[in-house]
C-alpha cells in the first residue's frame, strides 16, 4: 500500500492551508482522511501524481470543499464544551451543592448588612475581581491561539465582565437618589455575585478541558 | 446500484455505532470505505455526512476519540463509550423495526 512520505504530507498540509483553514486541529483531522484518500488514488493509478491525487480528492468533497469538516468540528465542539458547561453550572444547583451556594449567597448579604455601607459592595466586588484577573491570567496560553478547541472553551471566559459590570450598575443604582432601596440592591448584587461564582467555576473547567483536549495534540505531534 | 444518499442520512449514526460496535475502534476514513466494502459500493457514505454525525455522536458522549501518530501524520480513534454501547444496542433496534414496518408498507417479504 502506497504511504505518503514527510515531504508529500507536507504538500498535502500546504494545500489544506491555502484553503483558510489555520487551527492545527482542523488542519490535522482533514490531513489524516485527505492523505487517505490521495494514497488510495496513488495506489490505484501509479502513474498519478501527487498533485492530481490531491486535486480529485479536493473536488470529490463537493462544492464546499473541506469546509463540511471544518462545520462538523466545529459545531460538535461547540456542543461538547456547552455541555461540560452545564452540567457543570447546573451541579452546583443539584442536592450536592445547593446548601452550600445558598449559605455562601446568604453569608454575602449578611455580611455587607452588617457593614451597613455601599463599600461593603465595593469591597466584595474586587475580592471577586481580583481571583477572576488571576485565573484569566493562567489560562490565557497564546500557545494553544491556533487551536479551535482552546479558542471555543475559553470562550466561555469572555462574558465574565458582564456580571461584575451589572454588579456595578446594581451598586449605582443603589446611591442614586431614585435608585433601589439598600436591601434591595444588596439581594441583587449577592445575588449576581453568587452567580458570577458558579459561573466562574464552570467556564475554568470548560477553558481547561479545551487546554487539556489541545496539549494532548500537541504533544502528540509535537505542533507548534 | 448506488442507493441515494437520502434513504440512508437517517441510519447514518446507527451505521457508525454498529461499526464501531463489531470493529472496536476506527478512524474517518475507515468508517466510509468500511461502509463501501460491505455494501459493495451500493452506500457511499460522504465526509460531508460522516463527520458531522461521528462529531455529534462525540458531543453527545456516545463516543471517545484518542489521537495517534500513524504513518507521520496524527489519526483520530473513534471508540464507543458506556452510553454509546448501549445507545448502539437500541439504535440498532429501532433501525430493525423500522425496516419491517418498511416491508410491511411496501408489501415485501422479509429475506432469510
Amino acid at each position: 500500500m502506497k504511504k505518503l512520505d514527510k515531504n508529500e504530507l507536507e504538500t498535502v498540509t500546504s494545500f489544506i492551508k491555502k484553503r483558510g483553514f489555520r487551527y492545527l486541529d482542523v488542519q490535522c483531522e482533514l490531513l489524516d482522511h485527505v492523505a487517505c484518500r490521495v494514497e488510495e488514488l496513488m495506489e490505484e493509478n501509479p502513474e498519478a501524481t501527487l498533485d492530481s491525487a490531491i486535486q480529485k480528492t479536493h473536488a470529490e468533497f463537493g462544492v464546499f470543499g473541506f469546509s463540511a469538516i471544518e462545520d462538523a468540528i466545529k459545531a460538535g465542539l461547540t456542543k461538547k464544551y456547552n455541555r461540560l458547561f452545564w452540567k457543570t453550572f447546573l451541579s452546583f444547583l443539584g442536592p450536592k451543592y445547593i446548601l452550600l451556594v445558598l449559605f455562601g449567597t446568604f453569608c454575602m448579604y449578611r455580611f455587607q448588612l452588617l457593614i451597613n455601607n455601599y463599600a461593603a459592595m465595593y469591597l466584595t466586588l474586587l475580592a471577586a475581581l481580583l481571583p477572576a484577573v488571576f485565573c484569566l491570567f493562567k489560562l490565557h496560553r497564546p500557545q494553544y491561539k491556533r487551536y479551535l478547541a482552546y479558542r471555543l472553551a475559553s470562550g466561555y471566559l469572555t462574558p465574565l465582565g458582564s456580571f461584575l459590570y451589572l454588579a456595578l450598575l446594581v451598586i449605582h443604582e443603589a446611591t442614586a437618589v431614585d435608585g433601589l432601596g439598600f436591601h434591595t440592591s444588596v439581594i441583587i448584587f449577592s445575588f449576581l455575585m453568587g452567580c458570577f461564582v458558579l459561573y466562574f467555576i464552570s467556564a475554568i473547567k470548560t477553558a481547561n478541558a479545551g487546554i487539556m483536549e489541545s496539549q494532548e495534540l500537541r504533544d502528540k505531534y509535537q505542533l507548534s | 446500484m448506488a442507493i441515494g444518499n437520502d434513504l440512508f442520512k437517517g441510519t447514518i449514526q446507527t451505521i457508525i455505532l454498529n461499526l464501531l460496535e463489531e470493529n472496536g475502534r476506527m478512524y474517518g476514513y475507515e468508517i466510509t470505505q468500511k461502509v463501501k466494502t460491505i455494501t459493495d459500493g451500493a452506500l457511499l457514505l460522504k465526509e460531508g455526512a460522516l463527520y458531522p454525525a461521528l462529531h455529534k455522536l462525540e458531543a453527545e458522549g456516545f463516543l471517545e476519540t484518542t489521537v495517534e501518530v500513524v504513518d507521520n501524520r496524527v489519526r483520530k480513534y473513534y471508540t464507543l463509550s458506556k452510553n454509546g454501547k448501549v445507545e448502539a444496542v437500541n439504535k440498532v433496534q429501532e433501525a430493525q423495526e423500522f425496516i419491517k414496518s418498511l416491508q410491511l408498507l411496501l408489501n415485501l417479504k422479509p429475506s432469510h
